[in-house]
């Protein structure tokens, strides 16, 4: 707690704390506090719209309130869950990661954290409204959003929430990035950073040229709200398109690295071996994707007949070498390893094999002819739900698996955990799989009804019964929550015998992070210390990280 | 004359035999490294420590990069038979040229040159679209207010088409029969009910079709 706080009572103190705290540890954990609340928001959407679904005919919710569903639902989720929890991640680890007492820009990150609060429930207001919410999609599609087809209020609240939150999205980035670039600790070199540390230095490099268009766009949507014309005429639809995706593809990205840094840390300290390929990591992947990602935009317009379909095909399945990259030098981490199946770690094993269906079906989509069929219809929502889903939200889940008991001292329950992993692997599979067929026998996304002459009522409801599924496993997520919150069992410095600087602080890491910094050797100074341990024999080998 | 239905179940194919090949690949890679690596396996064992093959993992890349090289030549030739596709139907004088209208909330086919136009029954019934088996059609969509996608999933198609702004493609219907089409850009309240019906029928029949409509039209 900082001295000026100090002074007031411990209650009024310690809200005060953590409202104004420039703490990057604090304002992390406001991320998540948020993150969850909207993901568990988002979720119930998910499910309203899922049991609508479940047979042919409007049973449960109107066309009209469908509409705002799954416009707020994925909204939620991409802006208001899965871009804030990946930058939680980066605002709390990068600064531990790299030595480092503090974020760089304390400040600007906490206006970040309130302007992406701000955002949000600006976004979420709309509920509130007698028109309700925005209902033009997520990606709030002109024409579709201008004023005379969605004239309520709820459109213009969604339009200025996304412009707000995006630019405290923006600041965010730009203290990470500059957190790594900048502020590391004496012999903590580039080529020193831990996989997860540079896993967001290519994220927020993304960001820091993603989420400013999405910010100008927003605001050249409000203006035509009330003026005219900006996408009118025959290319004006199309600009708004290439803008939204200029914003979009790098962001998708956004929603992917930070959790397969997560998952490689995990992989690391759970096979006691240091990443493998480090520098074909960090530079085929991470440097390589992140450059790709700018230049595969046009692959959202395959059906518009106005882009270079060979250009975009092409830059989009360069892809694969930078995805492949991933997967061999996480693979090879587990190689001759001394593999613990911990919670943490099934979850990040079982995030390599889901999110290989979402990349394998993003190969599929990155190919025009067959983008024909898919684009928009269940495929795309089966495909993106498997990255997304099936894939981030576990890595996320590896992440917070492994990195609670250094946020809060204590660990989550184990048991509770796989009895969760159990529950999600089985809703999801079943939920986002079968949108593949659906999808393929030609339901198109974003309809609330279908015919039962249409045949895809038997796969719907197996999908409803999925997300049912899914719903348990998160309770049981809370419940774990609850348990281990109330009858905390001490986590001590570095539980799990971590590779990177963070564990090499108490849990949770005072204000100033460190109170001394370990020799920094390598990308695993952690391993290091175990390796000098063993040398002068005050440890088993059999014990210690390679 | 080919068409898209035929393509895509090529190229399709293609695509799902590498993906599932690298799919068994990397589950069994994982299988065999996460069950002969187990702590509990042998634990007197010490990890390995070797942390990088460079030789291996450049090896490896270029295996990567040529599943991408012949994954993009088969896409770009399939791309170049689908363009064939609306290059026979501009040019050649068989062809025939339908005009989609597209608005909130249906669909309206205009039979060019000719004063034939199909547009939805009442009670939201599905717009009949009439087009003739194997021979290239030219359609050029236009939209009455925001975006909507022409979307004919059995022959495996669809078109974004938009305000101001005529949008020109040209499709083939393999089979005789009656397809479901429907509108695949969400367009607002009544999106859902936004659909048509493609009846594929054999040349002369359809010919027929036509003339006996040009002459209800013509009355």
């Amino acid at each position: 707690m900082s001295a000026a706080t100090a002074t007031l009572p411990e209650r009024r103190g310690r809200l005060l704390g953590a409202v104004i705290s420039t703490d990057h540890k604090s304002i992390a954990r406001g991320l998540l506090v948020v993150a969850l609340l909207m993901f568990l928001g988002g979720g119930v959407m998910a499910l309203l719209m899922r049991s609508e679904l479940a047979q042919p005919g409007l049973q449960v919710v109107s066309t009209g309130t469908y509409n705002a569903l799954f416009t707020m639902h994925g909204s939620t989720m991409i802006y208001a869950v899965v871009i804030p929890l990946a930058l939680a991640l980066g605002v709390y680890l990068v600064p531990l990661q790299v030595g480092a007492a503090q974020i760089a820009g304390p400040r600007v990150a906490l206006i970040g954290f309130w302007l992406f609060v701000l955002g949000a429930l600006t976004m979420e207001a709309g509920w509130l409204t007698n028109g309700g919410p925005g209902r033009a999609t997520w990606i709030g599609v002109a024409p579709l959003s201008e004023f005379q087809r969605t004239p309520n209020s709820g459109q213009d609240l969604w339009i200025l929430g996304v412009g707000v939150l995006s630019l405290g999205q923006w600041l965010l980035s730009l203290c990470v990035l500059f957190t790594a670039l900048r502020k590391r600790a004496p012999r903590m070199t580039l080529l020193r950073m831990a996989p997860f540390t540079w896993s967001m230095v290519g994220t927020t490099l993304m960001g820091v040229f993603a989420f400013p268009v999405l910010v100008v766009l927003m605001g050249l949507l409000w203006y035509d709200r009330r003026n005219c014309c900006l996408f009118d005429g025959p290319q004006g639809p199309l600009n708004y398109q290439h803008l939204f995706w200029f914003y979009g593809h790098p962001v998708v990205y956004v929603m992917f690295f930070p959790f397969v840094g997560a998952v490689a840390e995990v992989f690391s300290a759970f096979c006691r071996r240091r990443l493998f390929g480090y520098e074909f990591f960090v530079g085929a992947t991470i440097l390589t994707f992140a450059g790709l990602s700018m230049s595969v935009w046009g692959h959202h317009m395959f059906t518009t007949g106005r882009v270079d379909d060979r250009y975009f095909a092409l830059t989009s399945h360069m892809i694969i070498a930078a995805a492949g990259v991933e997967y061999f030098d996480i693979a090879l981490t587990a190689w001759r390893g001394k593999i613990r199946f911990t919670t943490a770690f099934l979850f990040a094993v079982t995030f390599m094999l889901q999110f290989l269906v979402g990349g394998l079906s993003g190969v599929w989509v990155a190919s025009p002819p067959l983008d024909f069929q898919a684009h928009n219809s269940y495929i795309v929502i089966a495909h993106f739900h498997y990255t997304l889903f099936a894939g981030s939200l576990f890595g996320a889940f590896a992440a917070i698996y492994y990195w609670f008991p250094k946020w809060t001292g204590a660990m989550l329950r184990e048991g509770l955990g796989k009895l969760q992993l159990v529950l999600m692997i089985i809703g999801t599979n079943i939920t986002f799989g079968l949108m593949f067929a659906v999808g393929e026998e030609g339901m198109p996304r974003r309809i609330a009804n279908y015919l039962p002459s249409d045949g895809w009522g038997t796969l719907n409801l197996l999908e409803t019964i999925g997300s049912g599924v899914i719903g348990l496993g998160i309770v049981v997520f809370l419940i774990n929550l609850v348990v281990s919150l109330r009858r905390r069992v001490p986590a001590g410095p570095d539980p799990w015998g971590g590779p990177s600087l963070e564990w090499a602080t108490t849990s949770p890491p005072p204000e100033h992070n460190f109170d001394a910094l370990p020799p920094i050797r390598t990308y695993a100074p952690l391993f290091d210390l175990a390796r000098d341990e063993v040398k002068a024999g005050r440890r088993r080998p059999e014990e210690a990280p390679a | 004359m080919t068409n898209t239905r035929s393509q895509y179940d090529s190229l399709g194919t293609t695509y799902l035999i590498v993906a599932g090949i690298v799919f068994v690949i990397v589950v069994v890679a994982f299988a065999f490294v996460l069950i002969r690596y187990r702590a509990g396996r042998d634990p007197t064992r010490v990890p390995g420590e070797n942390e990088k093959h460079t030789l291996a993992e450049a090896a490896y890349v270029v295996v990567l990069i040529g599943v991408t090289v012949f994954l993009v030549t088969i896409t770009f030739k399939t791309l170049s038979r689908e363009d064939g596709i609306t290059r026979a139907a501009a040019n050649s004088p068989h062809s025939l040229r339908v005009r989609v209208i597209a608005a909130q909330w249906t669909w309206r086919f205009e039979y060019e040159g000719r004063p034939v136009v199909t547009v939805a029954p009442p009670q939201d019934k599905p717009t009949p679209l009439y087009v003739p088996v194997g021979r290239p059609i030219l359609f050029t969509g236009h939209s009455q207010d925001v975006l909507h996608q022409f979307w004919v999933p059995d022959v495996r198609f669809k078109r974004q088409i938009w305000p101001d702004h005529d949008e020109q493609w040209g499709m083939v219907f393999p089979s005789a029969g009656v397809f479901e089409g429907v509108c695949n850009w969400f367009c607002g309240l009544w999106h859902q009910n936004m659909r048509f019906d493609v009846i594929a029928l054999p040349g002369q029949r359809f010919d027929r079709w036509l003339s006996a409509q040009r002459r209800k039209a013509a009355r």
